[in-house]
């Protein structure tokens, strides 16, 4: 079984490209230097539909497409998720420093000023 | 069956940890051993728990059920030989413990399922928002809020985010690609995701919430150690006050600004003052203490075993 991949995030950067419900026929059509099957296409996007990245709508005899959500509003969700303490599944990742309310973000930039005043150099 | 004396060296060890381990100099000075000790500790209490719930559950030789050792007031009551009434009694404990034995697992196995389904759809969401970038070794997200993390599988995948490539200059995005990658070869993933699953086997205490805040905190210091050892402690400071505070106003998820803004002050007051590395001699002693601990529970079993006139004295009763 393939795993999830690139070529997916190429469709799925199509589809945002577009910004509007899209057949398979048009992503195919944007997707042609790589040579795909438009089975191969056809495939891909029935299985971003089954797993819940998009949405369609009939119109006539095919579908058209759309993303769910935007990529900024997966992104934002994917800083949440990474982000978030426990409750979250996808929680307990190893961040670098979770973002901090204004008064303690202030109190760290001041701890660092007070720190870089006592260095000699 | 020595069960009490088993049962009393692992409350001790789990009151000695919680009590000391968080405010510790050494394990401030040393975080990796810090780890290692609170993982003696949790060790010791599952092995002697381990090890007392199958004594109750086995059908022993001994004229008395086990769970008498653990239930003290049956002492007086076995005076002869066992009645029916303590014996329905240690059957109903013992079924009681194999309860509560399953329920943990379920609960473990469960929880374990629900990460993979979130990790798996997460990882999905990178696959196909996030952009590859080849020079950074990693995947960008666009988001204005910088941050930084390492995603854990397979290939584990750094992210980072359009906000924070546009705050750190290349020396300090270097020095948190550092701390990032010191982050998956401490494989601290795994050491942070066992004690979260165990948090949420047992039933919920507060005392297994501050491990995983400590596991947390000092897996953080680790890869600060790390980091430090390629770039210097200035840019992992100024990389730390840049990431943690926000450019202008932007959403602050609720759940994230609790107790977070004291690790991040006590990160940057370490990065900007750093401990005194332990003495070899110091370091060999706790090492040794926090390898023995954890074999106690065994060496106990052991002694049962192959001295019952030795450990005839050593039970209770």
């Amino acid at each position: 079984m393939r795993g999830f991949g690139e070529l997916e995030a190429a469709v799925m950067d199509r589809l945002w490209a577009r910004e509007a419900p899209t057949s398979v026929r048009e992503v195919w059509e944007g997707l042609q230097e790589r040579d795909l099957a438009y089975n191969t296409v056809l495939t891909v996007i029935d299985n971003l539909y089954k797993k819940g990245w998009l949405a369609r709508e009939r119109h006539g005899r095919a579908f058209l497409y759309a993303p769910v959500a935007s990529r900024s509003d997966y992104g934002a969700q994917l800083m949440r998720e990474a982000m978030a303490e426990s409750g979250d599944p996808a929680a307990a990742l190893l961040g670098f420093v979770n973002q901090l309310s204004e008064e303690e973000g202030e109190a760290l930039r001041k701890a660092l000023r007070s720190a870089r005043r006592r260095e000699p150099r | 069956m020595i069960a009490v004396n088993m049962l009393l060296f692992a409350f001790v060890t789990a009151l000695v940890a919680v009590r000391w381990l968080p405010r510790s100099r050494w394990v401030f000075q040393a975080p990796l051993l810090g780890i290692a000790a609170w993982y003696a500790a949790l060790s010791t209490v599952l092995t002697a728990i381990v090890v007392v719930g199958f004594g109750i559950l086995l059908p022993s030789s001994s004229p008395a059920p086990i769970v008498c050792d653990v239930l003290l007031w049956c002492f007086h009551a076995m005076a002869g030989s066992p009645g029916l009434g303590v014996k329905v009694i240690a059957y109903a404990f013992a079924g009681a413990v194999l309860g509560a034995l399953g329920t943990c697992l379920v609960r473990a196995a469960r929880a374990g399922a629900v990460q993979r389904r979130g990790r798996r759809r997460h990882a999905e969401m990178l696959t196909l928002v996030g952009r590859p970038d080849r020079r950074l070794g990693g995947t960008v997200i666009d988001h204005p809020d910088p941050a930084a993390y390492v995603f854990p599988g397979r290939r584990c995948r750094l992210v980072v985010t359009s906000g924070a490539l546009a705050r750190l200059s290349d020396v300090q995005l270097a020095a948190v690609v550092a701390h990032e990658h010191a982050h998956v070869d401490g494989r601290h993933q795994v050491l942070l995701d066992t004690v979260r699953l165990l948090r949420l086997a047992l039933p919920r205490m507060a005392v297994m919430t501050r491990v995983e805040q400590q596991i947390a905190r000092l897996v953080e210091l680790r890869a600060d150690d790390v980091a430090a050892r390629r770039h210097t402690r200035g840019d992992l400071a100024d990389a730390l006050v840049a990431m943690a505070t926000r450019p202008g106003r932007g959403l602050v998820p609720q759940d994230v600004v609790a107790g977070t803004g004291g690790d991040a002050l006590e990160r940057l007051h370490r990065l900007l003052e750093p401990p005194r590395p332990l003495r070899g001699t110091t370091t060999a002693g706790i090492a040794v203490t926090v390898a023995t601990i954890p074999l106690v529970p065994f060496v106990l079993v052991a002694l049962c075993l192959l001295l019952p006139p030795l450990f005839a004295c050593v039970t209770v009763g």
